[in-house]
């Protein structure tokens, strides 16, 4: 996703709007892929199914992973997450997003493909761009909460293994203190513009999220 | 060309969110 987000900023730069919208699709569908694979493990392990067969023969190439309209029906029919998905599908905004995507994707319409011509004057790039930016942000709101709220371990900072490494006693429940910079995306993105989503990871979570 | 695309916020904004993915990997992988 790193890469992908990457290859979006150079896109745009060299003004190709429509191309980068492919590319929002294509970065949607990774952590789509993501969440789905870890819910999907999740649902599966156990001592008897150690290795879960479908996503083990996906790391090895002997099987394709189902296709999106599937692993995103299989999130969103999840129980474990049917408080966050209230809230992230309270309104059109995803549909919305997936359908511009779609359309710049698939050429639907005129303008889409005339938004690749960096030589053309288009007097609203600056607010398609807005829009963009509005559509990234939203796409990352989606991916991160549904990241702290299945595998908040991931959120962990290193105190405790810091303390072990340098032959210290660590302080009191390290494995709850959060990383310095998932605090500073939670405040910086989450927190800044969906406070119910806040409130809703903070509620599921052990970790101190500030 | 239109220059609208370099000055846009939208690069800082893609640079932080990249820098986020590859904090996350380091953490997660250390």
């Amino acid at each position: 996703m790193q890469g992908t987000l990457d290859s979006i900023k150079d896109i745009l730069i060299k003004g190709r709007i429509n191309d980068s919208y492919a590319l929002l699709r294509k970065y949607h569908d990774s952590m789509i892929i993501n969440v789905y694979s870890n819910l999907y493990l999740d649902d599966n392990f156990s001592i008897e199914n150690f290795v879960v067969e479908k996503i083990n023969n996906w790391l090895h190439g002997k099987e394709q992973l189902p296709e999106y309209r599937i692993m995103a029906d299989y999130i969103r029919k999840s129980e474990n997450l049917a408080a966050i998905n209230a809230l992230l599908y309270k309104d059109n905004t995803y549909k919305e997003i997936r359908d511009r995507c779609n359309d710049h994707t698939h050429y639907n319409f005129y303008h889409n493909l005339l938004l690749n011509d960096n030589e053309l004057y288009i007097k609203n790039r600056f607010s398609i761009l807005n829009r963009f930016s509005k559509d990234l942000e939203n796409l990352f709101i989606l991916h991160l909460s549904y990241l702290f709220y299945t595998n908040d371990k991931y959120m962990m900072s290193s105190d405790y293994m810091d303390s072990m490494d340098l032959g210290l006693t660590p302080e009191e429940d390290p494995q709850y203190f959060v990383a310095p910079f998932i605090q500073e995306i939670f405040d910086k993105v989450i927190k800044k513009n969906r406070m119910d989503l806040t409130i809703e990871i903070k509620n599921h979570t052990a970790m101190r999220l500030e | 060309m239109d220059m609208a695309n370099k000055e846009h916020p939208v690069l800082e904004q893609l640079l932080k969110y990249a820098e986020f993915y590859r904090d996350l990997a380091s953490s997660v992988m250390s």
